[in-house]
């Protein structure tokens, strides 16, 4: 999943986008408000974690461009300003979550995990696919009771098309939601992602879930009958 | 609790109520007056026909008088009574009504007869009588003959139990009449006086209303009585004022909030990273926990700073201090950042400008105004420290102006207001927000003022002038 973190704070920038690589996400960082909001625009990003009191365009400004331009994506304000008033400010100008600071980081990852479930009609943090299990909140994946080592990427990459199961999720929307702005968009990466976990899942006994619709993309399921969709 | 109302209820009331008596009083002593003087010409008419019928003769008083003429004065109706003497002799006539009784004997003369209230001694009631002196006229006989006058005295008395029940009749109406006239005027002040005060009660209700939640109300100023309008503008100017005080302390308590609150969280989440992540802890982490920690210590310092300096409990040490001198080795603390952002820098002073004050404050004053204006002027801008010292060292002070293209004219009134900031972000962790407002309590401390004036080209003008040695802190 790919977060969006724009926080004028450079110590809470780092050890937030930090803490949630760790959890398993792709994280962009801004340091502004218009920075942000260009981000937030051009990119498909399932949460976007927005700071209220931001150099050059302040978080709500952001967050009215955002669903302005008819963004749904999901945003969890954090912000020292706690008070009814900002709170009641930021939910009625489109954010989906308010988080005062300072926050518990596991609060915090919990509310983008939460964000996400809801991005996907999750309303459940278990996902589970004949014999395949995956925990959202424990990022964990097992099959019939066995544990599947998986790294957090590979992880990532999973629960994203599991959180889009049946339907066919192409290379490019993968690209956008799983790596950051740092992976190299001419890389065979997701390919090379999408073989070492069929290998891992098959190793740990699972069917094959992850099927290729030549042309489309991935498409996890049991059965081999997909449609060609976007999130985003 | 005096009430306008009440008090105005009873003043009026009491005005009205003296005025309604003592018109009462006025009206029943006049007609009082009037009966009496019809009940007396009624007795001397009396008295007058009894005089008529009373001649002398031969040295005696004879009294030729018939109860047939006023019956009254007969013994079956017994309502008026006459005795006729001579003077300084006996009773000659009495009338038939007095039987064998005495009437006292007062008189005055024709012209001012005596008057007076008795008892009569018929029945024993209230009368009035009336006394005078007269000499009869001389019997036909003697007139001519030279005889020596006589004089005789007449008292006529009469019952005045109908004077008395008209009085008390008119006393009884009169007061009755008042005691109507003064419900009538209670009412009437009543009804005056209430839609009079609604103005006035609406302005109490309204600023019963009023609280720190709703300082944005106002008082109407239009339509109020011409009384209570300069009231409700000095409310209003009031209000504006203490409205303005109040969002300042909301926004300093707001500010304090998210400049402590931002660090504890930089904190808090590298800590709990470090916790669940043990990995990331190390000497980059701790390198950065002490930057946070240092921070807000300085923060916490510059708000006691702030706080003694508000109280008047700031230290002040006077010393001689050379102006100029200490301007630049303030600025030499800022050069690197001003060669960074090609800064143009002038001072212009005189050579020498030495002065009693305190270096550690001035320091301070100075250090924050400059701060400022390397940190806000656009790259490439210039800066012009200006200073002056009168003879002796009696006022000085100095000027720091720099382009800030970024200020309105609103800003200008919040540079002093703690924790402000043009950029709500508070982007940068170097500046607290609070350096102008320490510089100018600072400056207050040594007797001076601060002020900021942008022109209209954009310049802002940071102006400090202090009257030499004056001082309002105390040690401590």
């Amino acid at each position: 999943m790919r977060v969006l973190y724009v926080e004028d704070s450079a110590s809470l920038r780092r050890s937030v986008a930090e803490a949630l690589r760790r959890s398993g996400y792709a994280v962009d960082v801004a340091e502004d408000g218009e920075e942000g909001a260009a981000l937030a625009l051009a990119e498909p990003y399932d949460v976007v974690v927005l700071d209220l009191m931001l150099p050059k365009l302040d978080g709500l400004a952001l967050l009215h461009r955002l669903r302005a331009a008819s963004k749904t994506t999901p945003v969890l304000m954090l912000t020292a300003r706690t008070a009814v008033s900002d709170r009641v400010a930021g939910l009625n100008g489109g954010a989906d979550d308010y988080l005062g600071k300072p926050f518990a980081l596991e609060e915090l990852l919990a509310r983008v995990q939460a964000l996400v479930r809801r991005r996907y009609g999750q309303t459940v943090a278990t996902i589970e696919l004949g014999p395949l299990r995956i925990d959202t909140v424990a990022k964990w994946v097992g099959c019939r009771g066995r544990a599947v080592d998986l790294k957090p990427r590979e992880y990532a990459l999973l629960e994203y098309l599991a959180l889009r199961r049946e339907a066919v999720v192409t290379r490019s929307e993968i690209e956008a939601h799983i790596y950051d702005d740092l992976a190299n968009p001419m890389s065979n990466v997701v390919d090379s992602a999408i073989c070492i976990l069929r290998r891992k899942l098959t190793d740990a006994g699972v069917p094959p879930v992850i099927h290729t619709r030549r042309g489309w993309g991935y498409c996890l399921t049991l059965h081999d009958v997909c449609t060609p969709s976007s999130a985003d | 609790m005096h009430s306008i109302e009440r008090r105005l209820t009873v003043g009026l009331g009491a005005v009205f109520s003296g005025l309604v008596l003592a018109g009462a009083l006025a009206l029943y002593l006049s007609m009082r007056d009037v009966l009496h003087d019809q009940f007396d010409a009624g007795l001397r008419v009396k008295a007058l026909v009894v005089i008529t019928a009373t001649e002398q003769q031969g040295g005696k008083i004879d009294v030729d008088f018939s109860d047939r003429f006023l019956r009254e004065f007969d013994d079956d109706v017994a309502t008026a009574f006459f005795q006729v003497w001579q003077v300084g002799g006996p009773s000659v006539e009495r009338s038939d009504s007095l039987r064998r009784r005495e009437l006292p004997q007062r008189f005055g003369t024709m012209k001012k007869p005596a008057f007076w209230n008795l008892r009569l001694p018929s029945r024993d009631r209230a009368g009035r009588a009336i006394g005078i002196k007269f000499r009869p006229r001389f019997d036909e006989d003697d007139e001519g003959s030279g005889r020596a006058a006589v004089d005789a005295v007449v008292v006529v008395a009469a019952e005045r139990g109908d004077l008395d029940e008209l009085l008390r009749q008119v006393g009884g109406f009169l007061g009755a009449g008042g005691f109507a006239l003064l419900l009538a005027a209670w009412l009437a002040v009543r009804v005056v006086l209430r839609p009079g005060l609604r103005p006035l009660r609406r302005l109490a209700d309204q600023a019963a209303s009023i609280d720190a939640r709703n300082l944005g109300q106002r008082f109407p100023e239009a339509d109020v009585p011409a009384e209570l309008q300069p009231i409700c503008e000095r409310l209003n100017a009031l209000l504006g004022r203490l409205e303005t005080s109040f969002q300042r302390e909301r926004r300093f308590s707001a500010d304090l909030a998210h400049e402590l609150l931002t660090p504890l969280a930089e904190l808090r989440t590298l800590e709990e990273s470090a916790v669940k992540w043990p990995d990331t802890a190390g000497p980059e982490m701790f390198r950065e926990t002490l930057d946070i920690t240092l921070r807000m210590e300085a923060l916490v310092l510059r708000l006691l700073e702030l706080a003694r300096a508000e109280h008047g409990r700031l230290a002040v040490t006077l010393a001689p201090v050379e102006l100029g001198t200490l301007l630049r080795e303030i600025w030499s603390a800022h050069e690197s950042r001003t060669r960074e952002k090609s800064l143009e820098i002038t001072f212009n002073g005189p050579q020498s400008s030495p002065l009693q004050s305190d270096a550690v404050v001035l320091r301070v004053i100075a250090g924050n105004l400059i701060a400022n204006a390397v940190e806000y002027t656009p790259a490439g801008g210039a800066v012009r420290v200006d200073w002056w010292v009168t003879a002796a060292g009696a006022q000085f002070g100095f000027e720091v102006t720099n382009p800030a293209p970024q200020l309105s004219e609103s800003d200008v009134t919040q540079l002093f207001d703690r924790f402000w900031r043009k950029d709500a972000a508070r982007t940068g962790t170097q500046h607290s927000g609070l350096g102008l407002a320490v510089a100018r309590e600072f400056a207050r401390a040594l007797g001076g003022e601060l002020e900021a004036k942008l022109r209209a080209d954009g310049v802002l003008a940071l102006r400090f002038a202090c009257a030499g040695k004056g001082s309002r802190a105390s040690p401590v």
